[in-house]
C-alpha cells in the first residue's frame, strides 16, 4: 500500500479511535446524568402527587368522618332511625324539621366541596337520605362500602356506580351513638373531576410525559394524555403496572401502555389499592442526548476530514520527494547519470537528495573513465584485430598451397597406383606369357632327362645348365606370379590350424642340407605355444624365404629361429651372422626387385621379390615384420602372426 | 541484483499480507454490519403488534349457543370471532341464536354445543335437576332486571307502583326479582296491580300498564325509540341482584378438557375486554350478525351492558362466592330451589383465576 495511504489510514483511524472512546465514554456518562434527572423529576412528580392525592383523600374523609360525628346526623338517627325505634312512635314532625336541617346542612356542604352526592344509609342497608333524588329508598345492603362501613371508616376506590352510571369513590364512616351503637353510615361520593385534574396536571413533564392512577384490576381511572375515551375502559398490562400491582414501587424502562419506550415511575397506594405512575417518553427523555449524538456525529466528521487533510499533507511531503529520488533512480539505472534531484524539505529527505546528487556525479565520473578506457581498449582491439586478418589472410594463403599441395600428392599417388597397378598387371601377364613357355621348356627338359644316357659330358652339362636355369626361370616367375597376386588381392588364405614348432623344425630340417653345404649352424630355439590358425603353406614359404636369406647371406656361424609366445600371437625371429643390412637400405627392403645392390644378384642369386612376398603374406594374415641389423654382423628378420586372425577374405572358425 | 530482488519479494509479501489483514478486517465489518441491520430488521418484524394474528394450523369447531336472538347483548362474542381472538387460541366458533324449539341448555347437554350462555338462575335451577353443568365465568355481573315508566308518569321508584299496574313479562328473571325487591321494601303488593306483558315496550306505550318490566338494556330503549322518555329502575338499586348471563359448559367437558376451557374462557373474555375499549367497532360486529336490530338500537344495548360486565370491582369474568350465595337465597326464598347447596357446585373460577393470576378476588 502506498505509503500516503497509510499515513492517512492511521491518522483515521488513531483519530476515530481516540473520537470514538472519548465519545462513547462522554454518551454514557450525558446517559446517566441525564437518566438521574429525568429520575429525580419522576420522583419529585410523584412524590408530589401522592402527597395531593392523599391529602385530598385524607381530608375528604375527615370531612365524612366529620359529618358522619356530627350532632345533627347522630341525633336524627338516634331518634328517628334507631334500631329500636318503632315507626308509629314516631314524632314526624320533628322528624321532619331534622331532616330539613340535615338536607340544609349537607346541600351547603356539598356546595363547597368535591363532594358529588352524600347518603344516610339505615342498618338494613336502605338509603334513607340523599342528595341525589333517585337515590332514596334504594337498597345498598350488597355494597362493599356499606358493609365495611359499618365497622368503620371505608374507601370503596374507582368501582362502577350503577346508580350514577359512572365510576365513584365511595367514602363511608359509621353513624354512632354516644355508646358505641351503630345507627347506620354516611356516604359521600367524591367529586373524581379533582383526582383527574390532580393526575392531570403536567408541569415538569416535558411534551410526553404524564401521571395516571391504575386500580388493582389494572383498570386506567385517570385520563390518558395520548388516548380518547380510554379511562375506565381500558386494562393495562405493562411490565410496570405489573409490577406496581404485586406491591411494588420504583422505576423501569420498558413500554407503556401505548407500546412506546418510556421511563415508568411507578408508586403503590396500598390505602387505595392503586398504582400511581409517573412516566415520560425515552425518545423525550435523552433527546438531548439525540443532540448531544448529533453534533459529536459533526464533531467526528469534522476531526476526520481534518484527519485527511493533514495526513494527506504529511505524507504529500514525504512520497514526492521519494518520488523525486524514485525517478533520478531510473534515469541512473538507464545511465544517465546528469539528472539531479531538487528536494528542500529540509529534513532527512533533504540529505538523502543530495547524497543521491553527489552519487550522480561520482557515477558520472566514473563513466566518463569508463569511455575512455573503452575507447583505448577499442583501439587496441583494432590493431590486433587487423593483426589477426593479416594472419588470417597468410594462413588461408598456406591453406590453398596445402590444398593444392594435397591435390598434386593426390595425382602422384594416383599415378604412383596406377603405375604400381601397371606393374602388377605387367608382372600377371609377363609370368603368365613367360610360364607357358616355360613349360614347354620343362616338359621337353623332360623328355631330354630320359635320354640321359645318350648324352656325352658336355651334354650332360648342357643339360645339367638347362635344367638348373629353367628351374630358377621357373621359381622366378612363380615368385613374381606370387607377388603380382598378392599385390593385385586376387588370392586365398586358408587357415588351418598348424604348430608352428614342427613346421619351423620340418623346414630346418629341408634346409639342412643347404646350411652344412656352407657348413654353417642352423639351430632353432623353440618355445611352447599353441596351434595358431594360418595359411600353412605360405607360413611354409615365409620361413623358406626367411631361413633361406639368411643361409643365403652367411658365410660362417650360425643361424638361429627362434619360437616364442606374445598373448594372442607369436614370434618367430630368425637371426644371423651374415653380412648385416646398411641401415638406410632397410627402407627399400620390401620393395619389389629390390636387392641392397645390384652386385647382390650376382652373387647371391635370387630375384629380390622373395621379401616382398613374405611381407605381403605376413601382414595380410594380421602380423608384422620387422627387421634389425648390424652391416658386417648380422641380422634378425622377426615377425609376428595372431593365432586367431581376423580375416577379411574368409569366415571359417575351425577351432 | 538478488538484494533487490530480495527487497521486493518482502515488499509482495507484505503487502499482500497487509491486503489480507485489511480485506479480512473490511469483511469483517461487513459481516458485522450486515448481521447487525439482520437483527434490526428481524427484530422490527417481531414487533408485538405483528405477532397478534399467528393462528395455529388447525382449528377446533365449536359451536356456542346463546340464549337469545343475535344482539350487542352478546357483543363480546362476535367481537371474539370477527377479531380473531378465537382463532388465535385454537376455535373456529360458530355462534347459535336461541332456536324456538329447543332449550339452549339442552343444546350444551346434549353436545350440539359445547358452550352456552344462560342465567346464573337457570344454571342452579338445572343443577338441583341434575343436569351436570357448570358456569365457568360471569358476563353479566349485575341483573339488567329492570322496571320502567314513561317520565310523563312520575313513578320513579317501587314505592311509586302503589295502585298502579305493573306488566310483568312471563319468564326470564323478571318475575322473581321483582319479588325480591317489593319485599326487601316491604311493599303491600296486594295494592299494585300485576299483569303479565310481552317483551317490548309496547303496554307501557299503549297505557296498558303504567310501569313496564325487562331487561335495562332492552326495552326502555324501545321506549325511547318510540319517542317516549322513560325513568328506570334497577333491581339491583334495590337488593334484587343476581349474576345475570354466564358463560357455561358440561361438568365433562370441564373434567376432561380443562386446558381447553381455560383458553375459550380467555378468547371470550378478551372479545368482552375489546367492546369494552372500542364500543363502536363492537357494535359493527354485532350488526353482522344481528339482522334486524338497528345500529341506534345495539348502541344502547351495548352501553348500558358494559357497566353491568365491567363494574371495576373484580376482573372481567370474575365470579365471587357471596354473589351466588345471595344469588342462591333469593332463588331459595321465592321457592324456585328445594334446597340450598354449596354454591361451588354451580360453578368454578378456576379458568378465571388462570387468566388473571395476580387477582385473589
Amino acid at each position: 500500500m502506498k505509503i500516503q495511504y497509510k499515513i492517512m489510514l492511521f491518522f483515521i483511524l488513531g483519530a476515530a479511535i481516540i473520537i470514538g472512546l472519548l465519545a462513547y465514554f462522554f454518551l454514557l456518562y450525558s446517559n446517566s446524568v441525564i437518566t438521574g434527572r429525568i429520575n429525580a423529576q419522576l420522583d419529585s412528580v410523584i412524590t408530589l402527587k401522592e402527597n395531593q392525592f392523599y391529602s385530598f383523600m385524607i381530608s375528604q374523609s375527615e370531612e365524612t368522618k366529620k359529618l358522619a360525628g356530627s350532632k345533627v346526623i347522630t341525633d336524627y338517627m338516634r331518634k328517628f332511625r334507631g334500631p329500636n325505634i318503632v315507626e308509629s312512635s314516631i314524632n314526624h314532625t320533628l322528624e321532619e324539621e331534622s331532616e330539613q336541617e340535615i338536607a340544609n346542612a349537607i346541600n351547603d356542604r356539598i356546595s363547597n366541596s368535591y363532594i358529588l352526592s352524600t347518603s344516610i344509609i339505615t342498618l338494613d342497608g336502605v338509603v334513607d337520605f340523599s342528595t341525589r333524588e333517585n337515590s332514596g329508598g334504594t337498597i345498598k345492603s350488597d355494597e362493599k362500602y356499606f358493609i365495611e362501613g359499618l365497622k368503620g371508616g371505608y374507601i370503596q376506590s374507582f368501582y362502577y356506580n350503577i346508580e350514577t352510571q359512572q365510576f365513584s369513590i365511595t367514602i363511608a364512616y359509621p353513624i354512632i351513638d354516644g355508646n358505641r351503637t351503630v345507627l347506620g353510615v354516611l356516604a359521600d361520593d367524591l367529586n373524581l373531576s379533582t383526582i383527574n385534574d390532580i393526575m392531570a396536571e403536567r408541569t415538569g413533564l416535558g411534551n410526553t410525559g404524564e401521571t395516571l392512577l391504575v386500580n388493582n384490576f389494572n383498570l386506567l381511572v385517570t385520563k390518558s394524555r395520548f388516548l380518547d375515551d380510554v379511562i375506565y375502559k381500558k386494562v393495562i398490562n405493562t411490565k410496570a403496572v405489573t409490577q406496581c400491582l404485586k406491591g411494588n414501587s420504583g422505576r423501569i424502562q420498558a413500554k407503556d401502555y401505548r407500546g412506546k419506550d418510556a421511563l415508568i415511575r411507578f408508586e403503590w397506594l396500598p390505602e387505595y389499592n392503586t398504582c400511581m405512575l409517573a412516566k415520560i417518553d425515552q425518545s423525550e427523555a435523552f433527546l438531548p442526548i439525540q443532540n448531544l449524538r448529533n453534533i459529536i456525529l459533526l464533531t467526528i466528521i469534522g476531526a476526520a476530514i481534518l484527519a485527511i487533510l493533514m495526513s494527506w499533507a504529511l505524507s504529500r511531503s514525504i512520497v514526492i520527494p521519494i518520488i523525486k529520488l524514485v525517478d533520478e533512480t531510473k534515469e541512473f539505472a538507464k545511465g544517465n547519470f546528469s539528472k539531479r534531484v531538487d528536494i528542500c524539505t529540509k529534513d532527512e529527505l533533504q540529505i538523502l537528495g543530495d547524497a543521491f546528487n553527489n552519487a550522480g556525479v561520482a557515477l558520472a565520473d566514473a563513466k566518463s573513465l569508463e569511455q575512455e578506457y573503452n575507447k583505448k581498449l577499442n583501439i587496441d582491439i583494432d590493431i590486433k584485430t587487423k593483426e589477426l586478418q593479416a594472419r588470417m589472410e597468410d594462413l588461408e594463403k598456406v591453406r590453398v598451397a596445402a590444398l593444392n599441395m594435397m591435390e598434386d600428392l593426390t595425382e602422384s599417388n594416383k599415378h604412383l597406383k596406377d603405375l604400381d597397378q601397371s606393374k602388377t598387371d605387367f608382372l600377371n601377364i609377363a609370368s603368365h606369357e613367360l610360364k607357358t613357355p616355360l613349360t614347354a621348356i620343362s616338359a621337353y627338359i623332360e623328355i631330354l632327362d630320359d635320354y640321359k644316357g645318350q648324352f656325352n659330358e658336355q651334354q650332360l652339362q648342357g643339360l645339367d645348365a638347362i635344367k638348373r636355369n629353367s628351374n630358377q626361370l621357373k621359381i622366378l616367375i612363380n615368385n613374381i606370379l606370387e607377388i603380382s597376386r598378392l599385390e593385385s588381392g586376387r588370392f586365398e588364405i586358408n587357415s588351418n590350424g598348424i604348430d608352428p614348432a614342427v613346421k619351423i623344425t620340418n623346414i630346418l630340417n629341408n634346409l639342412r642340407i643347404l646350411s652344412d653345404n656352407k657348413h654353417l649352424e642352423l639351430k632353432s630355439e623353440l618355445n611352447p605355444v599353441p596351434k595358431i590358425m594360418t595359411d600353412e603353406m605360405r607360413f611354409e614359404e615365409i620361413l623358406n624365404n626367411l631361413v633361406g636369406n639368411a643361409i643365403k647371406f652367411t658365410d660362417k656361424g650360425s643361424i638361429t629361429v627362434k619360437l616364442e609366445r606374445n598373448d594372442d600371437s607369436i614370434i618367430v625371429s630368425v637371426t644371423d651372422t651374415g653380412v648385416g643390412i646398411a641401415e638406410d637400405k632397410i627402407k627399400n627392403l620390401y620393395q619389389n626387385f629390390y636387392q641392397i645392390d645390384s652386385s647382390i644378384s650376382r652373387k647371391y642369386g635370387g630375384t629380390g621379390l622373395g621379401l616382398a612376398i613374405t611381407k605381403k603374406m605376413i601382414e595380410l594374415q594380421g602380423g608384422k615384420i620387422s627387421v634389425t641389423s648390424v652391416f658386417g654382423k648380422g641380422s634378425t628378420f622377426r615377425f609376428t602372426l595372431p593365432m586367431n586372425p581376423k580375416d577379411n577374405n574368409q569366415d571359417k572358425d575351425k577351432q | 541484483m538478488n538484494n533487490i530482488n530480495k527487497i521486493n519479494n518482502m515488499n509482495k509479501i507484505n503487502r499482500s499480507s497487509l491486503r489480507k489483514k485489511l480485506s479480512g478486517q473490511t469483511n469483517t465489518a461487513f459481516t458485522v454490519l450486515i448481521c447487525f441491520a439482520l437483527i434490526v430488521v428481524i427484530s422490527g418484524c417481531n414487533n408485538p403488534a405483528n405477532l397478534q394474528h399467528t393462528p395455529p394450523k388447525s382449528l377446533e369447531n365449536v359451536n356456542l349457543q346463546l340464549k337469545w336472538y343475535h344482539q350487542a347483548q352478546f357483543a363480546g362474542n362476535y367481537v371474539a370471532v370477527e377479531k380473531g381472538f378465537y382463532a388465535d387460541k385454537g376455535f373456529n366458533v360458530t355462534i347459535t341464536q336461541l332456536s324456538p324449539s329447543a332449550s339452549y341448555i339442552d343444546a350444551v347437554v346434549s353436545g350440539k354445543a359445547l358452550f352456552g350462555i344462560a342465567g346464573a338462575d337457570e344454571i342452579m335451577i338445572a343443577r338441583q335437576k341434575g343436569i351436570p353443568i357448570k358456569a365457568i365465568a360471569v358476563i353479566y355481573k349485575i341483573n339488567p332486571v329492570c322496571a320502567y315508566a314513561l317520565k310523563s308518569s312520575g313513578i320513579k321508584k317501587p314505592q311509586d307502583f302503589i295502585n298502579k299496574t305493573v306488566g310483568l313479562e312471563k319468564s326470564g328473571n323478571v318475575q322473581y326479582l321483582y319479588a325480591v325487591m317489593m319485599s326487601k321494601l316491604h311493599i303491600n303488593r296486594s295494592q299494585i296491580k300485576e299483569v303479565p306483558i310481552g317483551y317490548d315496550a309496547s303496554e307501557l306505550i299503549n297505557g296498558t300498564v303504567d310501569v313496564g318490566t325487562g331487561y335495562v338494556i332492552n326495552e326502555p330503549q324501545s321506549a325511547k325509540e318510540e319517542g317516549y322518555d322513560v325513568n328506570t329502575i334497577l333491581a339491583a338499586e334495590y337488593g334484587a341482584d343476581i349474576y345475570a348471563d354466564v358463560l357455561f359448559t358440561t361438568d365433562t367437558t370441564i373434567n376432561e378438557q380443562p386446558e381447553m376451557v381455560g383458553r375459550f374462557v380467555q378468547a371470550t373474555l378478551e372479545g368482552w375486554q375489546y367492546s369494552i375499549e372500542n364500543a363502536q367497532e363492537a357494535v359493527n360486529m354485532t350488526l353482522l350478525y344481528d339482522k334486524k336490530n338497528s345500529r341506534v338500537h345495539e348502541e344502547y344495548m351495548l352501553q348500558q351492558s358494559i357497566p353491568l360486565i365491567h363494574t371495576g370491582e373484580s376482573p372481567l369474568g370474575w365470579m365471587d362466592a357471596v354473589k351466588w350465595e345471595n344469588g342462591q337465597n333469593i332463588l331459595y326464598t321465592q321457592g324456585l330451589l328445594n334446597k340450598t347447596l354449596d354454591v361451588q357446585e354451580y360453578y368454578t373460577n378456576t379458568f378465571v383465576e388462570s387468566i388473571y393470576p395476580n387477582n385473589k378476588g
